[in-house]
């Protein structure tokens, strides 16, 4: 099998390096979302391993607990937990992030307590707003609190080396991820929309060292991959988890050649610069790497869609919000200003259901947005 | 040689024939549900009524949600770009396009040939569409075909307030027990499709001429409504269900003199 | 242009809360005094530290008033329809976004009051995703200065969580530093100086007034109720808007001293009280007459809501006013006041003090800071054994309010309950509250 059918494969099963893991007595760290400081899990011997959805389960057991009115892809993570589904894992970590995925853990909490479901223990990471000087230090004394439990949970100390280690390796992997990236942003491209998904998103389900190793791989292969054709667009809005929605705008006669969200494009950026002190340098790097739609100020994400739309060159942008995507909703009209600057048309989706459940609908307007390009 | 474009929509499917002059031979409306049959169907009766027959017929254009179901179709097209084609031929000082379909709206924003600049659609909630309408028509029994005198006669306007159908339904129901005359019932209905269909056009943002097309465009107080709303003399598109057909069709004929060339 | 529905008043009994409208409309047309005059003028939100202005000489204006005063005279469509017509999506916040779209209103004239005045900086914590977006906007729109404070989020959950203070120190730290840094940066910013002997005296006053608020609590527990949410509503005007000011103190007493004097005469707001209702929701501010919908035909009374602060408000210490104030604010309270498992706990809690037969739960849409958690509170709820009903409605929006149905759904509600079940449900509720927070880790 090459490197990039392994990939593939680890993408869709999200499970193998667990089992295996887990089989071999290793703990197994299940984190929401890219503002959890992976690097404190991995330099405690642990797993870090992604929690995603799964758009063919219909939601059952959370619909009793979360009114409707709430974030589609929160709603299936919170109906997946309280299922079971992760209780293989020995803690699942949730950061603050954005409202929906951190009041969604208080509900969990709350669900625990009155219902006594089980599931893993959960660890809170709290991460500021903004990012002056105070925020920078509150936010290294969570991340020194966080590796304090995760010390705790996995019964083994973490030395300043061992995050140095765990640093180096996880630089390696944003660099080396960082050569996909630049692969999509060709003319034409190399790597498609959901190939770069599939790549970037199978290193969330193994270790880092063996995703340094198939990218390794799979870069030396990466001429025997055939350009891509179609209308380049840029995705922009909330995160996708699975490839669904990018295959179905893929089909559409397009290629996304860029995005913003954190399982692409995002989840690679900025690397760990090296400070005398591990804790700071990992607390730098995910406080001021490229700003997830939550973070304040607003300004400052117009300037880094900027940057991305104008490293894309794309032909049309567009806007896919999942629904009840607070973040998003209210960004909107901003970045959308700032594409005048552009000229390029785009296309503005919200209120989207995690499960491509109306993809006609979709289908029309993607390639109603190609054919105003391709006149 | 002639060519055909056939837009096939959630509720009806519909086919304008063209010759190569530009000229509308013949136009077709079928009630039906998308699906390769009535594509065949609505194709082979509107043939028939001009003795002409499928070998006529040189480049073949599908457009509408159905679009996939017409394996004889040369080509496709979204409705967006064929509304867009079809208005600029029959319009052509229009600059905004607002379609009213029987389970969806969109406003598209065109140049001066016809290309789509900008659209917005909706086709999540019924609130903006022909079903609302329908809805309502089940509801008050009175056919859309009297709503513009109707609605012209009315004295004041009734409110109706609720973004959802179901409940707007509600309101309706409850202004006739309250013996609200008709007239203004039926202008309250026509005010609230015509508001959230403003509200979505004018995220284009408006430009003039504007005009109207889809079934409901027959509707008379619905077009009263909704040129009050967007505060501009609304223009209708003749054969309004089919300008989307038509747009096909001039796309079938753009498609058909390339390749002779 | 269609009649729309008008939202019906609320019926109050007490002086004050007629009075309290006065003051408020007062204390706006002072601030546009004050704003013509040259004087600083700062928009903040109700849960800043409005004491540390307020020794300043710094005019604060709160824009969530503004709302509810616009939503109150029914001008919220055409404020939300900017909004759409801007080209934000219409599923937003629309009691957050209802501000933006007043300032985006192209034609003034008819702003509620004459219109806010423009101010020469915002201050605001980041409390969720979208306020300080719509901050931004606002601050861009109108060209003034943003100052962004934060707040932190609790990483442990532990029992009665939003009966105590008791916090992690590194959370209060912050939010002390926070206040040191505003403090030097308006004095900076506005040129003068702040007197930490006068901030202790706010802080006094502030402590002052949540002291007496609590007073009107344990008054409002009394069976039957002195006053319903109808006059409650009205009176917090000085425990949102004045805080540590003499004034607020004023206010704060005669409704203190009016509700007690009912008490003390055995006056019943509704004379033939029945069924005792809870609105733990925020109210819709442009129909407040709900809250006196039901008692005339079924006797049933809206004796407790939303706005009820922990005892240990006014245990704090003003001899620390800083600490005071970050433990008012930017500490616990507001993640645990308006979020699971906090809200499902005081939701119980003050079912079983206050007596209550029902709860009704109103559900808006796009305002997920506080609306939240309902069926986790509607599920606490049916665990002890109080009935509970969730009614679709929103707090600025009359479109998604249908006053019929609302009504017709809240009586048929009302006709279910049963008073005779309040024992049994206040001992189920003690035993709830006791397992609240027995299994978490």
């Amino acid at each position: 099998m090459s490197s990039f059918e392994t990939m593939q494969r680890y993408y869709r099963e999200h499970d193998i390096a667990l089992k295996k893991w887990k089989d071999e007595g290793s703990k197994v760290v299940m984190y929401l979302c890219a503002n959890v400081p992976e690097e404190i899990i991995h330099a405690a011997g642990m797993l870090p391993v992604r929690l995603v959805g799964d758009p063919l389960i219909p939601t059952t057991v959370g619909d009793l607990y979360m009114e409707d009115s709430y974030c589609s892809f929160m709603r299936v993570i919170f109906d997946q937990i309280l299922r079971g589904n992760f209780n293989q894992a020995d803690a699942i970590v949730i950061p603050h992030s954005c409202d929906a995925i951190i009041r969604g853990a208080k509900y969990l909490w709350t669900v625990k307590d009155m219902e006594g479901i089980e599931f893993p223990d959960m660890y809170w990471v709290d991460m500021p707003h903004n990012k002056d000087l105070l925020a920078y230090e509150f936010y290294v004394g969570r991340v020194r609190a966080f590796r304090k439990e995760m010390e705790e949970l996995s019964g083994k100390t973490i030395s300043d080396d061992d995050l140095f280690q765990a640093i180096e390796v996880y630089n390696k992997n944003r660099t080396l991820l960082q050569r996909i990236v630049a692969l999509r942003k060709t003319d034409p491209p190399r790597i498609s929309g959901t190939e770069t998904l599939q790549i970037i998103g199978s290193g969330m389900f193994m270790p880092k060292e063996e995703h340094n190793r198939l990218l390794e791989e799979l870069l030396r292969e990466i001429d025997s991959l055939p350009p891509k054709k179609g209308t380049r667009l840029f995705l922009s809005g909330s995160c996708l988890d699975n490839t669904e929605v990018m295959e179905f705008i893929e089909s559409c006669g397009a290629v996304v050649v860029g995005d913003d969200i954190c399982t692409g494009d995002r989840y690679p950026e900025n690397l760990v610069e090296l400070l005398p002190d591990p804790v700071e340098a990992i607390a730098s790097r995910y406080l001021y790497k490229a700003p997830c739609p939550r973070m304040v100020p607003l300004a400052n994400r117009i300037k880094d869609f900027s940057q991305k739309v104008r490293d894309s060159h794309p032909q049309g942008v567009i806007f896919y919000l999942l629904r009840w995507c607070d973040s998003n909703m209210w960004d909107y009209v901003a970045l959308r200003d700032e594409l005048k600057e552009f000229d390029i048309p785009h296309y503005y989706l919200d209120m989207q259901e995690y499960r491509l459940t109306n993809p006609e609908s979709l289908k029309t307007r993607v390639e109603a947005l190609v054919e105003s390009i391709e006149g | 040689m002639y060519v055909t474009g056939i837009d096939i929509g959630s509720v009806a499917s519909k086919i304008v024939i063209l010759d190569e002059e530009r000229d509308v031979i013949n136009y077709v409306v079928m009630p039906a549900l998308p699906s390769e049959e009535s594509a065949s169907t609505v194709f082979s009766k509107a043939l028939e009524d001009k003795s002409l027959s499928r070998k006529d017929v040189a480049y073949i254009v599908a457009t509408g949600y159905g679009r996939v179901n017409v394996p004889f179709a040369n080509k496709m097209y979204t409705e967006i770009l064929c509304h867009a084609m079809g208005i600029n031929y029959l319009l052509p000082s229009v600059r905004t396009v607002i379609d009213i379909g029987g389970q969806d709206s969109k406003a598209i924003k065109i140049s001066n040939y016809g290309r789509v600049e900008n659209f917005i659609m909706n086709d999540k909630c019924a609130a903006g569409t022909g079903r609302f309408l329908e809805v309502m028509q089940g509801v008050l029994g009175v056919e859309f075909s009297k709503w513009g005198d109707l609605v012209a006669k009315a004295k004041s306007t009734a409110s109706i307030s609720s973004v959802c159908t179901v409940f707007a339904e509600s309101e309706v129901i409850s202004k006739v027990t309250q013996k609200v005359p008709l007239e203004e019932i039926i202008a309250g209905v026509c005010e609230s499709i015509a508001i959230r269909v403003s509200q979505l056009a004018k995220r284009l943002p408006i430009e003039r001429d504007v005009c109207l097309t889809g079934g409901v465009a027959y509707n008379k107080g619905v077009v009263q409504k909704l040129g009050e709303s967007l505060g501009v003399e609304l223009l209708v598109a003749e054969i309004p269900q089919s300008t989307g057909a038509l747009g096909a069709a001039l796309m079938a004929l753009r498609n058909y003199k390339a390749l002779k060339n | 242009m269609a009649q729309q529905f008008v939202g019906e008043r609320s019926i109050k009994l007490l002086n004050c809360s007629r009075e309290s409208t006065a003051a408020m409309k007062q204390y706006f047309k002072n601030l546009q005094a004050a704003k013509a005059a040259g004087e600083p003028v700062v928009w903040t939100a109700t849960w800043e530290p409005q004491e540390i202005f307020r020794v300043m000489d710094i005019n604060i204006y709160f824009m969530v008033h503004y709302a509810a005063l616009s939503a109150a005279k029914q001008l919220s469509m055409r404020y939300l329809g900017n909004l759409q017509e801007e080209g934000f999506s219409k599923d937003i916040c629309r009691y957050c976004g209802q501000r933006l779209g007043f300032v985006l209103d192209k034609n003034k004239e008819d702003a509620p009051w004459g219109g806010p005045p423009t101010p020469d900086l915002e201050v605001k914590s980041c409390v969720d995703d979208l306020q300080d977006k719509i901050l931004e906007y606002k601050a861009k729109a109108l060209g003034f200065p943003l100052y962004l404070m934060d707040r932190t989020w609790p990483t442990r959950v532990s029992k009665g969580m939003w009966h105590t203070w008791d916090t992690e120190d590194y959370r209060l730290e912050y939010a002390m530093k926070q206040y040191r840094q505003l403090i030097a940066f308006l004095e900076n910013f506005f040129h003068r100086r702040l007197d930490m002997e006068k901030l202790k005296e706010a802080v006094r006053n502030t402590v002052e007034m949540f002291r007496l608020w609590w007073e009107v609590d344990q008054l409002r527990k009394t069976i039957p109720a002195p006053i319903t949410t109808a006059d409650h509503y009205s009176n917090i005007i000085p425990i949102q808007f004045f805080r540590g000011t003499k004034q607020g103190i004023e206010m704060l007493t005669k409704y203190r001293d009016e509700v007690k004097e009912r008490v003390d005469k055995g006056l019943a707001a509704v004379p033939n009280e029945r069924i005792r209702l809870f609105w733990p929701e925020i109210a819709p501010w442009f129909t407040p007459g709900i809250f006196n919908a039901f008692e005339d035909k079924y006797g049933a009374a809206f004796v407790f809501d939303q706005y009820h602060y922990p005892e240990w408000f006014h245990q704090v210490d003003p001899e620390k006013p800083i600490e005071s104030l970050a433990k008012l604010y930017a500490a616990p309270y507001a993640e645990d006041y308006a979020n699971a498992p906090g809200k499902v706990e005081w939701t119980v809690e003050h079912a079983r003090d206050y007596s209550i037969d029902g709860v009704v739960i109103m559900w808006a849409e796009s305002c997920k800071a506080f609306c939240n958690s309902l069926l986790l509170m509607q599920r606490a709820l049916s665990k002890v054994g109080i009935p509970s009903i969730i009614i679709k409605g929103d707090i600025v929006d009359i479109r998604d309010w249908h006053d019929q149905k609302i009504k017709s759904e809240i009586g048929d509600f009302i006709e279910t309950l049963d008073p005779s079940r309040r024992p049994e449900s206040k001992r189920r509720a003690t035993e709830f509250l006791e397992q609240m927070g027995s299994t978490l880790r």
